[in-house]
């Protein structure tokens, strides 16, 4: 699928997330990108970025929930309320990690208008940097224990630490050579193979602008069902119409985008 | 590797479920109260609310006057700020959205009088003994704003602070009243324990509360204390005998809330989300096998 769509994906996912603290929209939408992320991912080590967002979702919910502590009186409420915000921001990390299991970032790079192409560069470079990362760290490893190094958790760490950050470092100077002799800079771009907007695409973000459609109208019609009140704790409204558009944004994971698994880079 | 992302998970799991106790851990200490007053442009509702032996800031007496009374209350800018009371103010996000009307935050002066508060009710610590209050109107400062009626602690929660006959709830209990009835206390939430006055005393007497839930009449007085007891618990303070009517006494601030049964839309939601991991699952287990071969 073209990258713009993911994109949009990915922001919209993200949009969704920020204007509720509702569990039972958030939960909804953590299944919906780990069905994303199921369906399209890409083969390779960087599909593995989704569990590491995972985990660290998982950490900001205890961090966030941790919080509570300093308060200085504490209600179940307060934990609640703690957790639930928590919660928005693992979904937020999900959807992202999503993102940058089922996207090639220098194919978005590739999107941008040869006049922002420097902020485009930094952004795809910023973009890509937990899957980049996450591969060098499985190559460094993978090295490493085929030489009999023992690679434990903690010690380990420095010798893993060095050649990661020098395979980035090695990564970055290659972009730029390649970019180089790409002619980048120089005010010229020819497009190689330039990607395609196919009907996947469009029904991607019809579902995208649909989902945040109404989770905007819904944020600016000051619904109730958006926040879930923790004093006291009641069951919160749940509005059909805001699940359906929940549900519209796993559209990527129902769609024939082509076999990911054959196409090789 | 699988093994230690499992492990990891677990592990955040367990912190997770560790801490959640610890959180809402709260110290049962001997009972103290502080005095609420909130003050719409037509009604006054006072509350005398549990501290159980902390002291809280001025927003989480709100919160604790709600969990012990059924006080409506909204939060906003990140709970810091009182949007509505008493199903008075802002409805939205935005507490100032009412403007040039919001609700003012006063602080007693020690004699039944008030003073503006010059700092945010999140910063302020109320303590045993104190009475805090918040009225609808406009103005931006203590000169211009209407104070609440003038009140003391005394006339809303008694005359001394009493030990606190039962163990404070630890967590608010939901129901507190149900669509538009008055609030008769038989279910859910009545665990409050204000030490009510003797029967007969003239200040609960003559005042509102016996008023239909809109709260139409207006209240002048401003001991309209309120009486929450269960039907089948009378709250015996040592300076109080039981409320001898305690069936008749309206929740004109619990009229909004929500039905206590859970909606089938939730259920619906968490199917859902079951439906889509359980999808993933399958997709992922077929991708495996894809790569494998």
């Amino acid at each position: 699928m073209h990258q713009g769509a993911w994109l949009l994906w990915a922001l919209s996912g993200g949009l969704v997330a920020i204007t509720t603290t509702n569990p039972f929209y958030l939960l909804p939408l953590l299944a919906v990108a780990w069905v994303v992320h199921a369906a399209c991912a890409r083969p390779g080590p960087q599909a593995r970025s989704f569990r590491i967002f995972l985990i660290f979702g998982a950490l900001t919910i205890c961090t966030r929930t941790a919080l509570v502590l300093f308060l200085p009186d504490i209600q179940f409420g307060n934990v609640v309320e703690a957790t639930l915000e928590g919660l928005r921001l693992a979904v937020l990390l999900t959807v992202f990690g999503a993102y940058n299991t089922v996207s090639d970032p220098f194919g978005v790079l590739r999107l941008s208008p040869r006049r922002w192409h420097e902020p485009a560069l930094a952004a795809s470079l910023a973009l890509s940097i937990a899957p980049r990362t996450i591969e060098a760290v499985t190559t460094v490893r993978e090295a490493q224990r085929m030489r009999g190094i023992e690679v434990r958790r903690f010690r380990s760490l420095t010798a893993l630490a060095v050649p990661v950050l020098e395979t980035g470092m090695e990564e970055a100077v290659v972009l730029a050579e390649s970019m180089d002799a790409r002619g980048h800079g120089r005010g010229r771009r020819t497009r190689y193979r330039p990607e395609r907007w196919g009907w996947q695409a469009t029904i991607v973000s019809v579902a995208c602008v649909l989902a945040v459609g109404v989770a905007g109208s819904a944020l600016f019609a000051d619904d109730a069902s958006l926040a879930m009140s923790a004093f006291p704790i009641v069951w919160p409204e749940v509005s059909p119409v805001m699940l359906l558009a929940i549900v519209a944004l796993s559209a990527p994971a129902w769609l024939p985008l082509g076999s990911p698994t054959r196409k090789s880079r | 590797m699988r093994l230690r992302l499992r492990s990891s998970l677990l592990g955040v799991a367990l912190l997770a479920g560790a801490l959640a106790p610890i959180a809402t851990a709260e110290v049962a200490c001997a009972a103290s109260s502080a005095a609420l007053v909130v003050s719409t442009s037509s009604n006054n509702y006072t509350f005398c609310v549990e501290l159980g032996g902390s002291s809280v800031n001025g927003i989480q007496l709100i919160q604790r006057a709600g969990s012990q009374h059924g006080l409506q209350y909204k939060l906003g800018f990140g709970g810091n700020a009182v949007c509505m009371l008493a199903n008075v103010g802002a409805s939205g996000n935005d507490c100032f959205g009412e403007h040039p009307h919001f609700w003012g935050y006063w602080r007693d002066n020690g004699s039944g009088g008030w003073n503006w508060s010059g700092t945010g009710a999140s910063n302020v610590t109320v303590r045993a003994g104190d009475t805090s209050g918040w009225s609808w109107g406009t103005g931006d400062s203590g000169s211009s704003h209407p104070p609440p009626p003038p009140t003391t602690y005394e006339s809303v929660c008694g005359a001394t602070p009493a030990p606190d006959p039962r163990p404070k709830p630890d967590k608010p209990r939901e129901g507190h009243s149900d669509g538009a009835k008055p609030k008769l206390s038989g279910e859910g939430g009545g665990e409050t324990v204000t030490p009510t006055p003797r029967d007969g005393d003239p200040k609960v007497a003559d005042n509102a509360e016996r008023e239909g839930p809109k709260g139409k009449k207006k209240d002048g007085d401003a001991k309209g204390k309120r009486k929450d007891n269960a039907e089948g618990y009378e709250v015996v303070a040592p300076s109080a005998s039981p409320s001898a009517s305690p069936a008749a006494i309206s929740n004109p601030v619990g009229a909004t809330a929500r039905d206590p049964d859970p909606p089938v839309a939730a259920f619906a939601a968490l199917g859902l989300t079951a439906v889509l991991a359980a999808l993933g699952a399958v997709l992922v287990r077929r991708r495996r096998r894809l790569e494998g071969t």
